[in-house]
């Protein structure tokens, strides 16, 4: 691989045009055959993960004496709580429990390619089924706050010729969500990937800090950002 | 590289799963744990607020107390004054009345003793002109005889001449 000529450009596009398929990592033998992605496993690991810190940064939890610990995830929690709920309002606190989960998912699942796994964000489905979960919780939010009536009035504000546009808006709002995600997962990750053929030892590191961590946490924040602006504009 | 596929649902469900797992696993226990802590210390807050209320209250209570029993004691303290005074005042008239009267009564005996030692000179002076009368008119006439003897001397006579018998 140091020296690089025709061939191995071609070697090139192919290996990265294989790293770029979502892996089918195993098939439920039912129905002719479900195909489970490898991005559905990273998210298992990731959840389990979670899970696990959650039991045990949850175990112990004091309301007079916490400990360093406990000082440490109610710090994080509490600010990730006042992010959302300076969005959101008091009204839309039922809503946060479900943004921070989001975050905490995307972020981790963004940088999942530091530890080695392949970012689930990485598969279209993965970011198409964030978003689609964001404009159900958007229009719910909506519906809740409004009831039937109101709910359907809303389309037509401020001026009934806006209908089309806000009907629109349903499926526009999750397409930017989830292109703008995946297109800056898929985006980092073939910049990596390219940056290790060409020099796997050193130089990836600054740019796997600035395109899986830092970009990383960039989308997540912007993905959650976005989906509250919308709540907020929803329960208005 | 792009393909829409039944991982979409799973992905879905894996979210579900996932915001549920975490509600109760994580946002659930700690959310709870520092809402605990935040009603225990406004309670805490509520109850000093409460306890500075009553300090305060029982302060006033004090001053009032302090206040009113100054106020007692010199309505006490005048009182005894004008009471003191009112006795002394009565004491005085008291002690003026008293005086005179006894000095009424001093002149009042002054006065009977003088009319008794008056009356007992009048009797002594009446036995002394008998006896004179006796003496002149001679010896012995019966007793009886003698008083109205005097009787008609006195009368013949006269008190203003009563010095002269003696």
């Amino acid at each position: 691989m140091s020296i690089k000529g025709g061939s191995e450009t071609g070697n090139l596009s192919s290996t990265l045009m294989e790293e770029l398929e979502n892996k089918t990592v195993f098939t439920i033998p039912v129905f002719g055959g479900i195909p489970v992605a490898e991005s559905v496993v990273v998210t298992w690991v990731i959840m389990a993960v979670l899970v696990v810190l959650s039991l045990i940064l949850v175990r112990n939890l004091s309301v007079e004496n916490p400990s360093r610990k406990q000082l440490l995830l109610e710090t994080g929690i509490s600010f990730l709580q006042n992010f959302f709920q300076d969005i959101l309002g008091e009204e839309g606190k039922r809503y946060i429990p479900y943004l921070m989960t989001t975050v905490i998912y995307i972020g981790i699942a963004n940088i999942a390619g530091v530890f080695g796994f392949t970012p689930p964000t990485k598969d279209l489905n993965v970011t198409i089924g964030l978003a689609v979960m964001s404009i159900v919780l958007i229009e719910y939010a909506g519906f809740h706050k409004r009831g039937a009536k109101g709910f359907l009035k809303s389309f037509m504000e401020p001026v009934p010729i806006m209908l089309p546009i806000n009907i629109l808006e349903i499926a526009i709002r999750p397409t930017s969500l989830c292109m703008r995600l995946f297109g800056n997962v898929l985006g980092s990750f073939v910049v990596m990937k390219l940056l290790e053929f060409i020099c796997p030892a050193v130089l990836p590191i600054p740019f796997s800090l600035y395109f899986d961590v830092f970009d990383g946490f960039i989308q997540a924040y912007v993905f959650v950002f976005l989906t509250s602006l919308f709540i907020k504009e929803a329960i208005e | 590289m792009i393909q829409i596929n039944i991982n979409l649902v799973f992905t879905i469900i894996n979210l579900i799963v996932l915001y549920l797992l975490m509600k109760k696993f994580l946002f659930g226990p700690v959310i709870r744990v520092m809402e605990q802590r935040k009603s225990m210390i406004d309670q805490q807050f509520a109850g000093a607020k409460e306890n500075e209320q009553k300090a305060l209250e029982l302060k006033d209570q004090y001053e009032e107390a302090l206040k009113s029993a100054k106020e007692e004691s010199f309505r006490i303290m005048d009182q005894a004054k004008g009471e003191a005074k009112a006795q002394a005042e009565r004491i005085m008239q008291d002690a003026g009345a008293q005086a005179d009267e006894i000095l009424a009564k001093a002149r009042e005996d002054i006065r009977l003793e003088q009319e008794a030692a008056m009356k007992e000179m009048e009797g002594k002076v009446a036995r002394l002109a008998l006896d004179a009368a006796a003496k002149i008119l001679g010896e012995k006439s019966g007793s009886e005889q003698d008083l109205s003897l005097y009787d008609q001397f006195i009368e013949k006579a006269g008190d203003p001449y009563d010095r002269n018998v003696h």
